[in-house]
């Protein structure tokens, strides 16, 4: 700090940013020794500048004054005061995403307030119209003063430096809300939304369950426990493991899936992958396998491609055919193929016919009941004629479900007859201790049967076997145990039923 | 279209609530005897009225003469037990338009209603 050097009983010292102008007392003076003008003067020879406040601030020193003192007393009797710099626009992300905190309805929610890790997630996934953030606009400055009464400039502020992709759209408030549903892409640079989720390795405790409304891609594989929900295609590069897998679209496994009998994958369109072992397969469309398809329950909603794979074990339910390169296995192993289903309209069907009855009961119940009155009574009375009148109403409404109901059960069994087809290829061999459902049929090889070979129904109904090298056809009846089943629906025979 | 139901019985009138449902009249009210009726008549001013006859308070017959003093022109149908020639003479007279007898199946209410209708759009049209 400077300061003056004559031999006044005071100095006056400004600091070398002259932000503060301080009077030191010399010690062991009478008070009147200092006097306010001459302090004035001095502060004025050193530049700062002048105020009521200043001259306050040097009476109050010299009251504060204790001429018994040994050191000088030094009092600040001006202030400087600092700029306060502009805050630069910033954008912050919403509190939720930055937390990751998973949905509410996510959280496993208990007295004991457990939680599940899995759902833990790093990934900030949203949806359309959802919030991601708030731009704050700079805030400006204001310019600071030193004790000579210099301006002192305040830095300006600039606007957020972040660039924001057209998946972002910034309100006029500065909210930010997702154009579309994906993954959050924010670094200090650059905000968007990718409607397609890459993850680098594992779906794990790293990436937590992931709930995706788009396409993914897993380069690596899906570990135990672990859930993989997708809105769009799906494609994993590795093993995926006992987990659960639902996709809205198609799915690519290119390993396959060991899921220890209790994993499940279901898929909206197409389900490709080198092996299932172990898994509840549900694939909307096509079933396409490279290897294997061993102890799985599987349903198909149309094909099944899997000429160079082998099913051995569990079930397999398939709508539109089915191509195999062999089924079962020399040890026999229970292996079930059920041919040209569909399970989900076989049980609606299931379900209007069995109401029908109940409805019939009633119509002759109420047909009955009307009889009676109407011949018991020559003249009806009030009460009866009103009796008469409700019978009427609820015949007429009841009679009035049949129709609706016959032709629901007709559009299913239609929509049934279109999109079925009961047939088998198998390249190689269907060993014994297999069973295939076709028609109204349950058929067993008597002996492991030799391909490549089709297994198809007549028009009759009768199921058929043609060895495709020779192209010759016979019954299936006489290499096979056919056994009439009532496991399943006799199609047939509800469409000879409901044509009417 | 409005319509007001005149019966005491709550469940005469869910048929008939019933069946006018059928036809595509969803703004259905009800009263439950003719006082009823013509303490809601005024306010509700309906375009179609279904009455029983034999009702407390007030009958439906003079509830039909009581309102065609001040309204000729909204059509009633007679919804009752009374089968008497006679008595369907005294209801016309009275200034009801159609007349339906209890028992009635859904379809010849519907039909009655129907027919109603379609006699007022045609002497409308004409007027």
């Amino acid at each position: 700090m400077s300061g003056s050097q004559d031999a006044t009983p005071f100095q006056v010292m400004v600091s070398a940013d002259r932000m503060t102008a301080t009077l030191s007392l010399a010690p062991g003076q009478a008070r009147e020794a200092f006097d306010p003008g001459v302090i004035e003067l001095a502060l004025d020879e050193r530049g700062v500048s002048r105020s009521s406040d200043r001259s306050a601030r040097i009476a109050e020193a010299i009251a504060a004054y204790d001429p018994t003192g040994q050191e000088p007393s030094a009092f600040v009797v001006v202030q400087g005061r600092p700029p306060r710099h502009a805050v630069d626009g910033r954008f912050e992300l919403d509190a939720a995403l930055a937390h990751h905190e998973p949905p509410d309805d996510a959280r496993v929610a208990s007295e004991k307030a457990t939680v599940d890790h899995h759902q833990r997630s790093r990934l900030m996934i949203v949806k359309a119209g959802q919030v991601v953030g708030v731009v704050h606009a700079p805030q400006p400055g204001e310019d600071g003063v030193d004790v000579t009464g210099k301006n002192l400039a305040a830095k300006q502020g600039r606007p957020s430096v972040v660039n924001f992709d057209p998946s972002v759209k910034v309100g006029s408030d500065g909210v930010v809300r997702a154009e579309r549903p994906g993954v959050v892409e924010f670094d200090e640079h650059r905000l968007a939304i990718n409607s397609k989720l890459e993850l680098p390795g594992y779906v794990d405790f790293s990436t937590g369950n992931v709930d995706f409304p788009g396409d993914v891609l897993v380069r690596k594989g899906v570990r135990d426990c672990f859930e993989l929900i997708v809105g769009g295609e799906l494609e994993i590069g590795d093993l995926v493991e006992s987990a659960v897998v639902r996709v809205g679209g198609s799915a690519l496994l290119h390993r396959g899936m060991a899921g220890r009998e209790k994993s499940s994958i279901s898929v909206g369109k197409d389900l490709t992958g080198k092996f299932f072992d172990g898994v509840t397969i549900d694939a909307g469309r096509d079933l396409i396998v490279g290897k294997e398809i061993s102890h799985c329950h599987v349903r198909v909603g149309r094909r099944m491609r899997c000429e160079h794979a082998t099913v051995v074990g569990g079930s397999v339910i398939v709508a539109h055919g089915a191509e195999l390169n062999q089924i079962g296995s020399d040890g026999r192993v229970a292996t079930e193929i059920v041919l040209g289903r569909i399970a989900e309209l076989e049980k609606l069907v299931s379900e209007l016919v069995a109401i029908r009855p109940a409805i019939e009961d009633r119509v002759a119940k109420l047909k009955d009941r009307l009889e009676q009155l109407q011949r018991a009574t020559v003249k009806l009375t009030a009460q009866q004629a009103e009796e008469l009148t409700e019978l009427q109403f609820e015949l007429a409404t009841t009679e009035g479900k049949i129709k609706p109901i016959d032709q629901a059960v007709w559009q299913a069994l239609c929509r049934i007859g279109r999109h079925t087809e009961a047939s088998l290829t198998v390249q190689r061999v269907v060993h014994c201790g297999v069973k295939v459902w076709i028609g109204k049929y349950c058929a067993e090889p008597r002996a492991d049967v030799k391909g490549p070979l089709k297994i198809w129904l007549s028009e009759a109904g009768e199921p058929m076997l043609t060895a495709l090298s020779s192209g010759t056809s016979q019954p299936l009846s006489t290499i096979c145990k056919l056994t009439p089943e009532s496991r399943y629906l006799d199609l047939a025979a509800l469409r000879e039923r409901f044509a009417a | 279209m409005k319509i007001l139901l005149i019966d005491d019985s709550k469940t005469m009138r869910n048929i008939q609530r019933a069946v006018l449902s059928q036809l595509g009249h969803t703004d259905v009210h009800e009263a439950c005897d003719g006082q009823d009726a013509l303490s809601k008549v005024g306010a509700l001013k309906p375009d179609l009225i279904l009455v029983d006859w034999n009702m407390p308070n007030m009958d439906g017959l003079t509830f039909v003469k009581s309102f065609r003093q001040t309204n000729k022109a909204t059509p009633m149908i007679m919804v009752t037990t009374e089968a008497e020639k006679s008595r369907v003479i005294e209801a016309i007279k009275a200034g009801v338009n159609n007349y339906v007898v209890k028992p009635f199946t859904p379809d010849l209410l519907s039909q009655r209603i129907s027919e109603t209708l379609s006699r007022l759009q045609t002497q409308q049209q004409h007027a």
